[in-house]
């Protein structure tokens, strides 16, 4: 049952889980455990619709590189499924094999414990059951770049697909307009004792539960925790530790231009760093797309890119060939874009301010920042791109400097990609979470979504996330039935 | 641009190679893992003036 927490405050004496955040994961967490009987509650901050009032509430300061972070993110139920624009590349093994470079360790797990759950995902964002990721031109040919591989979902919008579920679904509550504004810790139990909640007048009230999941993406993950004073006091959370740490994105790289020989096919490429790219560059993998300007789709090429083609071939002397080229200036055949890999590192981070929102919950301050290995994968890309572009005779390249000079700024958008500021690991002193999902030193406290990567890969994350939520829906499932000796 | 614009009545071996980025020698600075697929040798050497990747093929001066 969906109900407006604005009206209608009354909670159940207890749930088995309280889940934070109702976008994809906290959705797809919130149907499976109450469809395996358990008593659940999903709160969802905004409403069904947006509104700049609700929205508003995710207005962060920047410090570091334009992240968007207020419009690139939807506070309302379905969370940002509601603008997703559905593409679906699943991890492969060598995102959990390989570490990234630096003294931050990779994902704790193997791929192989993800990779079950690839076909539940599919099914929820209505990729056809068992279909191949398919692609849509051939590789290059130095075994660097394969063709990228990915599936597009309708896209699936949650709140639309499973408005039936969320509201019939036994068992299950689904409160909008109802704000997490806080966490209440028991050091000695170890247990999080109570979400306070707060309607839009902050009148507040405790959620008691067995369980409790943030899934609220990777900002207000990190946020929630670090807003939690008993989190704080107890150490579980350290304000100069992990938490909101290793904040990552996908890079989208204004790359360069392109021309293309006239026998090519003018269709878009798409290219897919190799394992042996990462292993040879020890370099972040990466999307590279090539894409033709529509004039030259619709009108062919310009004169001045014959004549580029003409001056490279021909007998004119080096000194003028040279002069030539480096004075040659025009848009070419197309553009190359990307999507590319961060490594995490800890200068990348989000922290809390001293001021308050409306609701009483500390504000938030991205530290959006890339290392010298972003950098170097940036650089290595482009170039290698570059090269085996003209080796296959597909056409030749004009990188922007700052694609092969790491001293010039580099121009750059993100992809609302948010990851990794509540990263697994290990053991607490690599991340936050441990490999089920659960803050180190608690004892029922969960993270879900791409908050939990600890590395991003350069895999669209909405599917993976999906992946990871119904693996803790299982785990969490399981781990009740065992406590309770419940048969569901 | 404006880096490598490059002036012809001053160019020689010289300035050829302060104004272009010799590309090709990722692989032999990066080592690869052994149990990885190694790509081909390559045919070619890369040249970058003014941004645009080229082989350097066509900027060998016999001369020179």
């Amino acid at each position: 049952m969906i109900k407006d927490y604005q009206q209608q405050k009354t909670l159940r004496d207890g749930y088995d889980f309280c889940i934070i955040g109702a976008g994809p994961a906290g959705i797809t967490l919130a149907l499976r455990l109450a469809a395996a009987g358990w008593n659940v509650m999903l709160a969802e901050g905004g409403g069904h619709e947006y509104s700049p009032h609700s929205q508003g509430l995710y207005q962060c300061t920047s410090t570091g590189l334009e992240l968007y972070a207020e419009e690139t993110r939807l506070r309302y139920l379905g969370g940002t499924s509601n603008h997703w624009a559905g593409r679906c590349r699943p991890f492969t093994p060598s995102d959990f094999a390989i570490a990234p470079p630096g003294d931050l360790p990779g994902w704790p797990i193997p791929y192989s414990e993800i990779e079950g759950y690839l076909a539940a995902a599919m099914e929820i964002v209505d990729l056809p059951s068992g279909a191949a990721f398919h692609a849509m031109n051939t590789g290059l040919s130095g075994g660097e770049f394969e063709p990228d591989r990915f599936l597009l979902s309708p896209p699936t919008r949650f709140a639309q697909k499973y408005a039936t579920a969320l509201n019939e679904t036994a068992g299950l509550d689904v409160f909008i307009n109802c704000n997490c504004v806080d966490l209440e810790f028991d050091k000695a139990s170890g247990q999080v004792m109570a979400a306070v909640v707060s309607d839009y007048d902050r009148h507040r009230q405790r959620v008691q539960a067995r369980h409790f999941i943030l899934a609220t993406g990777a900002i207000e993950n990190a946020r929630q925790l670090l807003n939690s004073e008993t989190l704080l006091a107890a150490g579980i959370v350290d304000k100069q530790g992990l938490t909101g740490c290793c904040f990552m994105e996908h890079l989208n790289i204004d790359m360069g231009t392109f021309i293309l020989k006239s026998d090519q096919d003018k269709e878009m490429r798409q290219y897919y760093t190799t394992d042996a790219f990462v292993a040879e560059y020890q370099a972040g993998k990466g999307n590279v797309t090539a894409a033709l300007l529509s004039d030259v789709q619709t009108y062919g090429r310009t004169a001045e890119v014959k004549h580029f083609l003409e001056n490279l071939a021909c007998d004119m002397g080096v000194a003028s060939k040279i002069e030539f080229f480096a004075k040659f200036s025009c848009p070419g055949d197309g553009v190359i874009g990307t999507m590319i890999e961060q490594f995490p590192n800890r200068q990348s981070r989000i922290s809390l301010l001293d001021e308050k929102d409306e609701l009483g919950v500390a504000k938030v301050n991205v530290n959006w920042a890339l290392s010298d290995t972003d950098r170097h994968t940036i650089k290595c890309i482009g170039t290698e791109l570059a090269k085996q572009f003209a080796d296959m005779d597909l056409g030749y390249v004009k990188l922007n400097d700052f694609v092969y000079d790491t001293s010039v700024p580099l121009k750059m958008a993100p992809h609302a990609h948010h990851m990794g500021t509540t990263r697994m690991a290990a053991s607490p002193e690599f991340g936050v979470v441990d490999a089920d999902c659960k803050v180190f030193g608690t004892q029922n406290l969960y993270i879900a979504g791409s908050s939990i990567f600890a590395k991003g890969g350069a895999s669209n994350p909405t599917m993976p996330l999906l992946q990871f939520a119904v693996r803790l829906a299982d785990h969490l499932n399981e781990k009740l039935k065992s406590a309770t000796g419940a048969t569901v | 641009m404006g880096k490598l614009t490059l002036c012809t009545a001053l160019l020689g071996r010289r300035g050829f190679l302060q104004s272009c980025v010799l590309l090709g020698v990722g692989g032999a600075v990066f080592g690869g893992g052994a149990d990885v697929a190694r790509k081909p040798v390559e045919k070619t050497g890369y040249v970058v003036i003014n941004g645009w990747v080229l082989p350097s093929q066509y900027f060998r001066n016999e001369q020179a």
